[in-house]
């Protein structure tokens, strides 16, 4: 007979809000494959805030209130910075570097160290792509045009803008939208294009400013309380892990599929969206690398993965450069006859399909 | 259907518990520890520690203490008292002009926040006692500014509707250019409603009588005169948020400094009210944050437990558009007699909103704005609106629970009406809006 | 019976004058927000301590003026039906509301709240924002303000068992 072991998981990110697709695809991966003729594990999956809020979700699996928590690990700031280097860090890395680093560059092992000391075990689950942009009511093209704004930012492109002279505002996700049509922000960033029109920021800005180089990335992590962990059948742990690989990229290419509509969106809408200056990007680099430097000198779990990612990307970078100007930042400019006009892409509008093909859950298990 | 059942269960432990009469807040709390522990384990405890330290660093909960401070210093300097008798100058021959006029305030109030906690309690502050003493009904005071303090949830700029565009996907604008005119519509049936029954029993609501009246000229004058300052410094206050010149919260703070200072101006800054405003401040902050805290970690609860999460097969199986319409309606109305409005939204909209969609081919804008109307109903509702607590915590003198709730029944039935005419005229709320996005 | 009244008495006098403190709390947030308000809008100055020290003032402020508001009855009850029991009936259920929910709620709080205090400290944990203050006496607010609670409302209990025994409190 199989015993069924009951795992309750809480998503940082709120229903609705397209963020919470990599927990949503992972719940529904591992109800589907972690399961052996004597196990199943089984996820009861909470939205964020449901239970605990956002902010608290990590701390909730580590202190074993949940069993585990999905989700961009940024709220960890205040425990260890170290800890959010697996999450997002600026002018940093892509989701497909972060999976070289992390399955082949000894970031796992890293996650493991770093998170083992506060009593989790850490999955990558989920591989968001560069984030939109800024949103913003006032141009922005150079470093001086920052001076003196308010802008709604999380993670350390808080200490970044500071640097530049702005001042940051730290405001909920439900409060973006008031905050930015009241004015009592000039500009804020809250996620990739299919985030941010899950909550209509294209409606009270009149630019989007890109790139998005506070957040190249946005990792999500699957971090199960150790003693669960633990308890679980070692027959099953493979397959955990099989199904965080398989949210990491079916979340990645979701995310990044729905971009396509989100862009469509903002530019019906009127949004202007505007380039920062090559010089603004380069002093936005310095500063971020200014700004490791501070916080390695005082948190040596921090150089210790931060010395890992920077030298992967530096190695990684070499070739790289080779491959340019393909990759993820190639533009086509030719077309055969075949390709259409305005092309379609159906299933967009029906954000419930996830391109999931299930093993046991078609079967109707 | 075990989870239909626990679900009924709860409720009626919940209205059994909330009914025995101990402090409603740490009723809440309470039982949502026991079902905690009972239903979800252990995990409880940081469940509802967590959820409290939220309300602790939430800043759109900090207008509230801010808007009652100012409220309760513009009360004991004596400026409201002027305020309303100004009001009273201007309105004097209209049968319930005051109500009317308290509507209005209401209805200003509630374009420019959306926390109902705070227009609530400040009217009830400011003008629930002046309505009282000119002979006003009680049920008809209490009833006034309750569903007038409602309002701000529906009428833009709204937390609710920002919540439903993100959870059922709809755009935030929309929404907000949706609920004009319901939000309106419903200020207009209750100054109508207040204005007929007033007319047909003078009683409810009195008319200053022709030979108390001076003569016009005199009146108005002296009407503007006493109206003009507070009236200022409320549209002030009201204005900056709605022009993005400050935060509710901020707004809140320069309305109670611009109120300590009017009470300066009127030579009424003492210690003694400074120490009768501060004392009444804290009591009713505090009331009302509570019951915020206890509903929080009560809706956590019914969450974790997984109340509900099947009631999507059940609605499925209707068959007819109405009737599933009415089911839901119905089911959201019970809800918000328990848990908080967000938890609702989180709960059912990921059900319905799909199951209207792709079932029965509703709108799903429409059918949103109709959530959001009917979520306004569940605040005002008996017995566990968050109105009503609200109201009863004022202690208005003479006023029982048992009035509240009376009183909150016409202007209940009115928001069914309201309810009902744009279920059948779905251009009330698509008209704005298929004119702002016609483009 | 006289030796519990006692102290009932003085949690009632502790709570009193925690609560006349924490009254003007208020004050002090609207200072600050209007010293914000000036130096960003007058000076394009803001202060980066602002947002944080608006929760801590906030946080402490309806925390600790719970227990005040609890000993002044002024949280909000839903009276219809109790009102209208004989007095001693209307004391016997007082007291198992008491324990059943203010008890149980004020120890949950307690117990829940202790450990993420302490841990707090003994990490040091950080607020988010540049300035980064320590945010362990914040989460500590929880454990004490529901003692207080607790006690509050063990004073209650006390005074029903005296006054269903016939003693005046
Ligand atoms: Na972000
Ligand atoms: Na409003």
């Amino acid at each position: 007979k199989q015993k069924v072991i009951k795992w309750r998981v809480q998503d940082t990110f709120a229903a609705g809000i397209a963020l919470s697709w990599s927990g949503e695809i992972l719940a529904r991966t591992i109800n589907d494959i972690v399961r052996t003729e004597n196990y199943r594990l089984e996820i009861e999956y909470h939205y964020g805030s449901e239970l605990f809020p956002m902010a608290e979700t990590f701390e909730a699996a580590r202190t074993g209130a949940l069993d585990a928590a999905i989700g961009w690990p940024g709220f960890l700031k205040g425990l260890n910075s170290a800890l959010v280097l697996f999450g997002s860090f600026p002018n940093s890395y892509t989701p497909e570097d972060f999976a070289i680093w992390y399955y082949y560059g000894g970031g796992r092992q890293l996650a493991d160290e770093v998170y083992g000391k506060y009593n989790m075990k850490p999955f990558a689950a989920g591989g968001g792509g560069i984030e939109g942009g800024l949103w913003s009511n006032v141009k922005v093209t150079k470093p001086e045009d920052f001076k003196g704004l308010k802008i709604r930012c999380p993670g350390f492109s808080e200490d970044i803008l500071t640097m530049l002279g702005a001042t940051t505002m730290a405001i909920s996700p439900d409060e973006i939208y008031l905050a930015m049509d009241r004015g009592v922000v000039d500009a804020a960033e809250f996620s990739f294009p299919a985030g941010d029109v899950s909550i209509s920021l294209h409606e009270v800005a009149d630019y989007l400013i890109v790139p998005a180089w506070w957040q190249t990335a946005m990792i999500t992590l699957l971090a199960v309380n150790m003693d669960s962990y633990n308890k679980l059948p070692d027959e099953l742990k493979p397959l955990l892990e099989y199904a965080t690989k398989v949210s990491y990229i079916m979340s990645f290419a979701k995310w990044e599929y729905s971009n396509i509509d989100a862009i469509e969106t903002f530019t019906k809408a009127g949004t202007k969206i505007t380039k920062l200056e090559d010089e603004t990007i380069e002093e936005l680099e310095r500063l971020t690398v200014q700004l490791a430097e501070q916080e390695a000198g005082k948190n040596p779990d921090f150089l210790k993965v931060a010395k890992s990612q920077y030298n992967f990307l530096k190695g990684y970078g070499q070739w790289r450069s080779h491959s340019k100007p393909y990759g993820q930042g190639k533009v086509h400019k030719y077309w055969p006859n075949f390709v259409d006009e305005n092309p379609q892409f159906p299933w967009i509008t029906d954000k419930r399909d996830n391109a999931y093909f299930g093993i046991f859950e078609t079967a109707g298990n | 259907m075990t989870d239909t059942l626990l679900l009924l269960f709860v409720a009626l432990i919940t209205i059994g518990a909330l009914f025995l009469g101990h402090s409603v807040a740490l009723t809440f709390g309470g039982l949502g520890i026991i079902l905690g522990l009972i239903f979800v384990g252990p995990a409880v405890l940081p469940i509802a520690v967590t959820k409290t330290y939220s309300v602790m660093v939430s800043f759109p909960l900090i207008a509230i203490p801010l808007f009652i401070f100012m409220a309760y210093i513009l009360e004991c300097s004596g400026v409201a008292q002027r305020m309303f008798n100004g009001i009273r100058d201007l309105v004097a021959p209209i049968p319930g002009g005051l109500a009317i006029a308290v509507t209005i305030v209401c209805t200003v109030f509630a374009a420019s926040t959306g926390i109902i906690g705070a227009s609530i309690v400040s009217m009830g502050v400011l003008a629930g006692p002046y309505l009282l003493e000119n002979k006003y009904d009680k049920r008809l005071t209490v009833g006034t500014i309750m569903a007038g303090g409602t309002l701000g949830i529906l009428i833009p700029p709204s937390m609710l509707l920002i919540v439903l565009g993100a959870v059922a996907g709809i755009s935030v604008g929309q929404l907000f250019i949706g609920a004009i005119i319901p939000g309106l519509l419903l200020s207009l049936l209750y100054v109508i409603y207040i204005f007929v029954i007033c007319c047909r029993n003078p009683a409810l609501g009195p008319p200053v009588a022709p030979e108390d009246m001076d003569v016009l000229r005199v009146r108005l004058v002296r009407g503007m005169i006493s109206v003009t300052p507070p009236v200022l410094l409320m549209l002030t206050v009201l204005g900056s948020i709605f022009f993005g010149i400050a935060t509710p919260s901020e707004a809140g703070a320069i309305g109670a400094f611009a109120a300590i200072i009017l009470m300066v101006c009127y030579g009424q800054f003492n210690m003694k009210n400074m120490r009768y405003a501060t004392t009444a401040t804290i009591k009713t902050s505090c009331m009302v944050m509570f019951i915020i805290v206890g509903v929080n970690i009560f809706s956590a609860v019914f969450m974790a437990m997984g109340c509900g999460k099947t009631l999507g097969s059940l609605f499925e199986a209707l068959g007819n558009q109405w009737l599933f319409f009415a089911m839901v309606m119905l089911l959201i109305y019970l809800l918000g007699m328990i848990i908080d409005w967000t938890a609702i939204l989180m709960l059912l909209v990921p059900i319905f909103f799909p199951i209207a969609k792709d079932v029965y081919g509703v709108d799903p804008f429409w059918f949103g704005m109709m959530v959001a109307i009917n979520l306004q109903v569940s605040f005002l509702s008996p017995p566990f609106g968050y109105a009503l607590f609200f109201m009863k915590s004022l202690q208005l003198p003479g006023v029982t629970l048992g009035d509240i709730y009376r009183g909150s029944l016409p202007f209940i039935a009115l928001q069914v009406v309201g309810l009902i005419i744009v279920a059948l005229f779905p251009q009330t709320v698509t008209f704005l809006t298929d004119l702002a996005f016609a483009q | 019976m006289k030796l519990l009244l006692s102290i009932a008495r003085m949690i009632d006098t502790c709570n009193e004058w925690v609560g006349r403190v924490a009254q003007w709390l208020i004050v002090a947030l609207v200072l600050v927000f209007i010293y914000e308000s000036v130096m960003r809008k007058g000076f394009s100055a803001p202060q980066i301590w602002f947002t944080e020290v608006s929760y801590f003032l906030f946080g402490y402020y309806i925390l600790f003026g719970s227990a005040y508001t609890f000993l002044h009855g002024g949280h909000v009850s839903i009276d219809l039906f109790s009102e209208r029991l004989p007095e001693k009936w209307r004391h016997r259920l007082a007291i198992a509301c008491l324990i059943g929910f203010t008890l149980v709620f004020s120890f949950a709080m307690i117990k829940g709240g202790l450990p993420i205090a302490i841990n707090s400290w003994q990490a040091g944990e950080l607020g988010h924002s540049f300035w980064r203050p320590p945010i362990a006496h914040f989460r500590s607010v929880i454990p004490a303000a529901f003692l207080l609670i607790f006690l509050q409302g063990v004073s209650f209990l006390i005074k029903h068992i005296a006054a269903l025994r016939g003693e005046q409190s």
